[in-house]
């Protein structure tokens, strides 16, 4: 008997999920469904990338001809409408039943709506979908003042997207700082420079009162002073969407719980990427995504015992004359000591210690240079033998290589 | 062989391992790889890419 196996959702973890079943089963069904009216795509270009053709087939993570190669089968403009778990049933908005044997949800996430008055007006946008992108271009292609609210990398991104498009940029955060998950206060600030010389006015600490205008955005009034603008787009954090497993048996926190093997507290349903949440938390990271549908997939595949196991976060930027990247815990309060150097002249590279070990990075250099962090880190090789404060950065890291050779 | 690393995202190629993905067998140098390749974790092409120092 061929098996079935559906997939809800059209992010990077379900085309993962679909693959690592097919490697594991060459004879199941595999379907795949999801509300977007698209092939699975990259969803980070849309802040990245937000000028480019987003319809080009660059965008998709594969290919048309691969889902053939595959057989896989996808089923754009499909919403799940619910789920039957004791019959092991679905029902799609076209009306159709379909039986699963096994079934995975990653459904992602949505933005979080951003609460203040004046957010329904004309000319608000929060992008999360392709069709957010093409609608908030279209709007703005004869307007030139945005604001942006959110400093976190996806708002950066977008921001840096705007102002190559020519467009008058003010980012507005509610934080002291810009990126504060990835960077620390020295590149953070570095960052604000680099964003304003570019001609961003930078509002921190802001306090976002309310969006001004009649029908449509004229304006947004921060900190008591308003802010004349023609369109305005934000991203505050995302928010598991699990409409589709509410009031169900399924065990929910703030995302649907799963285990390391990506099972939920259901038989034969298993979960993976930004809807999930893992021991307490919620990731919505790509990468993370990626991993959990391959996981998901070959467990939902081969009654397997795959472990997930987290990658180190890499953070990788490259926007406002600016190369860094940040890796591992850079969380200077959850560590034991920090190494620092810079040399005045542009270069600056951080070293975040704890129990002895390199955990961690921020390096103002092209992410060509992280490959021997990125090894120290994994291999937890230890530092307690060196003397830290007589040492440059490249004498630990070449200290630690060594050790590692061994 | 060279490792590559995709400057946008940080997947680094490793010619031992290919990309199982797509069919491209370990021991395959980056030079080698198709020209329409893509970085498996984020889409861009090879011209994305540079030589890892170790």
């Amino acid at each position: 008997m061929k098996k079935n196996y559906c997939i809800i959702g059209t992010g990077v973890a379900a085309v993962n999920a679909a693959k690592a079943i097919r490697d594991q089963d060459p004879e199941g069904n595999i379907m795949v469904f999801g509300a977007e009216d698209a092939l699975p795509y990259n969803r980070i270009k849309l802040s990245k990338d937000l000028f480019s053709d987003l319809r080009s087939d660059k965008v998709l993570i594969k290919k048309e001809k691969w889902y053939e190669k595959q057989q896989i089968q996808t089923f754009p403009n499909t919403r799940v409408e619910r789920i039957d778990f004791d019959q092991h049933t679905l029902v799609t908005s076209a009306g159709e039943c379909i039986a699963y044997d096994k079934l995975l949800i990653c459904t992602g996430a949505n933005n979080r709506k951003l609460m203040v008055d004046g957010i329904d007006k004309q000319g608000v946008y929060s992008i999360r979908e392709r069709h957010e992108a093409e609608e908030f271009k279209a709007y703005i292609e004869d307007k030139s003042s945005i604001v942006n609210i959110g400093g976190g990398i996806q708002g950066v991104e977008t921001v840096w997207s705007l102002v190559k498009a020519g467009k008058k940029v003010t980012i507005l955060e509610v934080a002291p700082r810009l990126m504060a998950r990835q960077l620390d206060e020295h590149t953070s600030e570095l960052l604000k420079k680099k964003i304003e010389d570019a001609g961003v006015q930078v509002h921190l600490q802001a306090n976002i009162q309310q969006i001004i205008g009649e029908d449509q955005v004229t304006g947004i009034l921060v900190n008591d002073n308003t802010i004349p603008c023609d369109s305005i787009t934000y991203a505050i954090g995302v928010i598991p969407n699990m409409d589709l497993v509410e009031n169900t048996a399924m065990k929910t926190c703030r995302g649907i719980v799963v285990n390391d093997r990506m099972e939920t507290s259901i038989a034969d349903v298993y979960a993976a990427g930004d809807v999930t949440e893992l021991n307490g938390v919620v990731e919505g990271l790509w990468d993370r995504a990626m991993d959990q549908g391959k996981i998901a997939g070959k467990n939902m595949a081969s009654m397997g015992t795959e472990v997930y196991q987290k990658t180190i976060p890499l953070t990788v930027f490259n926007a406002f004359d600016l190369s860094l990247f940040s890796m591992g815990l850079v969380d200077e309060a959850q560590c034991d000591t920090t190494l620092t150097e810079e040399d005045g002249a542009g270069k600056y590279t951080r070293l975040f210690l704890k129990d002895n070990q390199i955990v961690g990075v921020i390096s103002l250099e092209s992410v060509i240079a992280a490959a021997p962090y990125k090894a120290a880190i994994e291999n937890q090789a230890s530092v307690a033998e060196l003397n830290l404060n007589e040492l440059s950065i490249q004498e630990v890291m070449d200290s630690v290589k060594q050790g590692g050779n061994e | 062989m060279d490792k590559y690393i995709c400057i946008p995202c940080g997947y680094i190629y490793n010619p031992a391992v290919g990309d199982p993905d797509e069919d491209i067998e370990p021991g395959t140098a980056f030079e080698d790889l198709p020209e329409d390749w893509l970085c498996p974790v984020c889409g861009e092409g090879k011209d994305q890419f540079a030589k890892v120092t170790e």
